[in-house]
């Protein structure tokens, strides 16, 4: 178990190496390249005055309330698809057309609609999230295997408890690589649509800082920024989803 | 002795599509059999015969075509929560609870007291004492058809339709659960319906044996209590396998 | 077995690093010698004497045996990006952008002034009247933080209302356009800080009125757009520099003394019409010159908002 923490610190001082060695070759502005050292003061002078932390929390609370609203509609659409073919046939088509549609892409037509409020990043980070995660919920409510369902039928399980007890444990491998995905894609949209258009709701999240840092030429507040991103997305994507599967479908042999 | 379960002039068929056109293709055809409690049948047939459909209308998961099913002498409208359970070959424990959550899972659904006690009398009844706590991903193919059989005893059913269930194991494994079927059997009031296409297993196992053939109706049926394989000789047991054997082989 | 394990991943690391050497030496440009010059060009009638330059080829005139590369880039951050990075020798921009990135340590200089142009904060909300009546439900649009329509509405802010960061939970970063469709939807954007055309244009709809123009806010005149070079560009190539002074005066001329052939280019360069365009340039308060009035007015106010660090001497900016 040690060993391969090992070999991952090894890497990031071998990164933190290679970033000073270059640097000390002096062929870069500090603009372009600025020092570790540097990065590291912006990063504590981001988070004791900048309230970086506030912004990083706004921008996961957009996504938290995104994947949630996602996760209802797309059990929703997994339902009524199940019950109706001719649903399932429009679905499909739906996600035939949007799936590919980068949220960002939609960024131009949501001005026009919606307006710039935080409603056209929510709806930018609701697209990001909910075709894959409908997609993955569908194949995960179609792979229950049958005996399931008759075991259910033994003890005259009703709609509820079949739901609760049987169709939410049984799809949770698949749910869980759905949220997965639907977080990359959303923390992605999210940080791009916050650097195109800025203080939505008045406040910013993460892309917003780093817009700012851009515009005002802050190099070493930029990379800082850019640090709290990887951190922030290897916490959500190798941290907590490792350690939910960890605790669930990897504890019960359920991985797919 | 009373009938226990009754099956009169039961019929099924399916409607098969083939290529738009609806065709009936029938399944059961026409059979009758009686059992009375603590009795175990064994029915004998090819795979295909319908059987599975057979023990999904003897649980009432499944309206009959025509004809009808008697138990304790009423006709069952609707599963009777855990008084009649089939079980299968495929497993049906649930990954996401571990041995004694499978097992206390149809007790909870029906809101029984003392659920771990009963849990751990049944754990120990299997002899799957101390691997309470395992999830089932971590036990071996008999270890999880034991507690699969525990959990079906949990909520102390009258019938227990079994579907092939030990298909899927290696010979000294299936010896061993045969031998805790008879087990259960001898220790408490439980009639079982046992599928199979073994002869073996179901002349070790059976106090009654029918055959079903492949056109979905009873090709040999023993008569009252034929009480197990103690009443044979050597000769006499190599007979009566080619007897059933013939049966099942019917073209 | 050994070279097999260790073969891929060396053969991988060489060819990433040989990529990414490649990558950044392409980045930088050899100007001076092979007598090269890449300009950066911006669209609106704050810049026209470069479409006019552009078009009539007066650079190429002012520099024989010279290439001369026009690029467009979106906007004033990636103009500044593109220069530190060497991409680019000169670039026009407002004078705010330029003095964030001098105070940062870029090495570069303003050597012209190109044109003084009315700007200031447009709205639709008959309740807004003045300043203080913006509500936290008010959104206003400007193109960018640290642009110089931010810099006049913190001045404002600060003279008006006594706090220079007043309006910055209500800013919207948009481009010109982008802010102008915005506006005229008349949803949450009420209010549009922008430059011509784009002001005229908003201001002649019903409606929508002018609550602050530029020059208040400043407290006096100012050059909206200045020319900026590199350091290493101007002191290997100061006859291009001075070229491009020339060119930008012969060009103010050209609008100044043919405004209907200069808007008939101008017609085409953005295509929009004609006649609106001789009406903007001939407004006395467009105009096109070399100097630069109004830097110490940014440069002070920058310096005690904390937007250029306080402690940077600013002699250095203009090129002589």
């Amino acid at each position: 178990m040690k060993k391969p923490i090992l070999l991952k610190f090894l890497w990031v001082c071998l990164f933190i190496v290679l970033w000073e060695t270059v640097r000390l070759t002096g062929n870069f502005s500090p603009l372009v390249y600025p020092s570790l050292l540097s990065i590291i003061k912006s990063l504590f002078h981001a988070f004791s005055s900048e309230g970086i932390a506030i912004q990083l929390l706004l921008s996961f609370a957009v996504i938290a309330f995104g994947i949630t609203a996602g996760i209802i509609l797309a059990m929703i659409a997994v339902m009524a698809a199940h019950s109706s073919a001719i649903f399932e046939s429009f679905l499909k088509f739906v996600i035939s057309v949007f799936h590919p549609l980068p949220g960002i892409a939609l960024l131009p037509v949501l001005l026009l609609w919606v307006g710039t409020g935080i409603e056209s990043i929510l709806i930018i980070v609701l697209h990001s999230v909910i075709w894959p995660l409908i997609t993955n919920l569908y194949t995960g409510y179609r792979s229950i295997p049958a005996t399931y369902t008759l075991v259910a039928d033994n003890y005259s399980m009703g709609k509820k408890d079949r739901f609760l007890k049987i169709t939410l444990p049984a799809s949770l491998p698949y749910f869980l690589a759905g949220s997965r995905i639907a977080f990359a894609r959303s923390w992605r949209a999210l940080i791009s649509a916050e650097m195109l258009f800025g203080a939505a709701g008045g406040k910013g999240g993460i892309g917003w800082f780093l817009y700012n840092k851009r515009v005002f030429m802050d190099s070493s507040g930029l990379f800082a920024g850019l640090l709290v991103i990887v951190v922030a997305g290897i916490l959500t994507e190798e941290v907590f989803f490792t350690i939910l599967e960890n605790k669930t479908v990897k504890k019960w042999g359920m991985s797919i | 002795m009373n009938d226990y379960l009754e099956i009169k002039n039961l019929y099924f068929s399916y409607n098969d599509d083939n290529q738009g056109i609806k065709e009936p293709r029938k399944v059961i055809d026409n059979i009758s059999f009686n059992i009375q409690k603590k009795s175990l049948l064994c029915i004998l047939g090819p795979s295909g015969c319908g059987k599975t459909t057979l023990l999904k209308i003897i649980a009432s998961l499944v309206p009959p075509s025509a004809g009808k099913v008697l138990f304790d002498g009423k006709v069952l409208k609707n599963p009777d929560a855990g008084r009649i359970l089939i079980f299968q070959d495929d497993n049906q424990l649930f990954p996401w609870l571990n041995v004694i959550e499978n097992i206390s899972m149809p007790l909870r659904l029906s809101n029984i007291n003392g659920r771990e006690k009963i849990a751990l009398d049944i754990i120990n009844k299997v002899h799957l004492t101390g691997f309470e706590n395992y999830y089932p991903h971590r036990l071996s193919g008999g270890m999880k058809k034991r507690a699969g059989i525990a959990r079906a005893l949990a909520t102390s059913p009258d019938l227990l339709l079994m579907d092939e269930p030990f298909g899927s194991l290696d010979a000294q494994t299936r010896k061993k659960l045969h031998k805790l079927v008879l087990e259960i059997k001898e220790k408490t009031d439980l009639t079982v319906i046992f599928v199979t296409h073994d002869i073996h297993e179901a002349i070790f196992l059976a106090t009654d044996i029918a055959v079903m053939g492949k056109s979905g109706t009873i090709a040999y049926q023993t008569k009252n209590n034929f009480s197990g394989i103690s009443d044979f000789s050597v000769t006499g047991f190599s007979d009566f396998y080619n007897k059933l054997y013939s049966f099942i082989d019917e073209p | 077995m050994f070279k097999q394990k260790v073969l891929p991943p060396i053969i991988f690391l060489f060819l990433l690093s040989g990529i990414l050497f490649i990558v950044s030496c392409s980045g930088k440009n050899d100007t001076g010698d092979n007598k090269k010059l890449v300009i950066a060009e911006q669209f609106g009638l704050a810049y026209a004497p470069l479409q006019i330059i552009r078009a009539d080829k007066i650079l190429d005139k002012e520099l024989p045996g010279w290439e001369i590369k026009w690029e467009k880039l979106v906007n004033t951050a990636s103009i500044r990006e593109a220069m530190l990075s060497g991409n680019l020798d000169v670039g026009f921009m407002a004078i705010p952008p330029f003095l964030i990135g001098y105070s940062n340590g870029m090495k570069w200089k303003m050597f012209t002034g190109l044109s003084s142009v009315p700007v200031g904060l447009v709205t639709w909300k008959d309740s807004i009247k003045t300043l203080s009546d913006f509500t936290d439900n008010d959104r206003i649009a400007l193109p960018q933080p640290g642009s110089i329509q931010h810099m006049l509405l913190s001045m404002a802010a600060e003279k008006h209302l006594g706090n220079a960061g007043y309006f910055d939970n209500m800013l919207i970063t948009m481009a010109h356009p982008d802010g102008m469709n915005a506006l005229l939807q008349k949803k949450d954007v009420t209010a549009h800080f922008t430059s011509p055309p784009f002001i005229m244009q908003e201001l002649k709809i019903p409606g929508f009125r002018l609550i602050l123009n530029g020059k208040e806010a400043a407290g006096s005149d100012f050059t909206f757009a200045v020319g900026t070079v590199t350091d290493s560009f101007s002191s290997k190539s100061p006859e291009a520099v001075a070229a491009i002074i020339n060119a930008i005066k012969k060009a103010s001329e050209i609008i100044k003394n043919e405004p209907d052939r200069s808007a008939e280019i101008l017609s085409v360069e953005y295509q929009s019409d004609k006649e609106e365009i001789l009406e903007y340039i001939k407004r006395d308060d467009i105009i096109y010159s070399t100097e630069i009035n109004g830097t110490d007015i940014f440069i002070d106010y920058m310096k005690k908002s904390g937007y250029v660090k306080p402690e940077i001497n600013f002699t250095g900016i203009y090129y002589k």
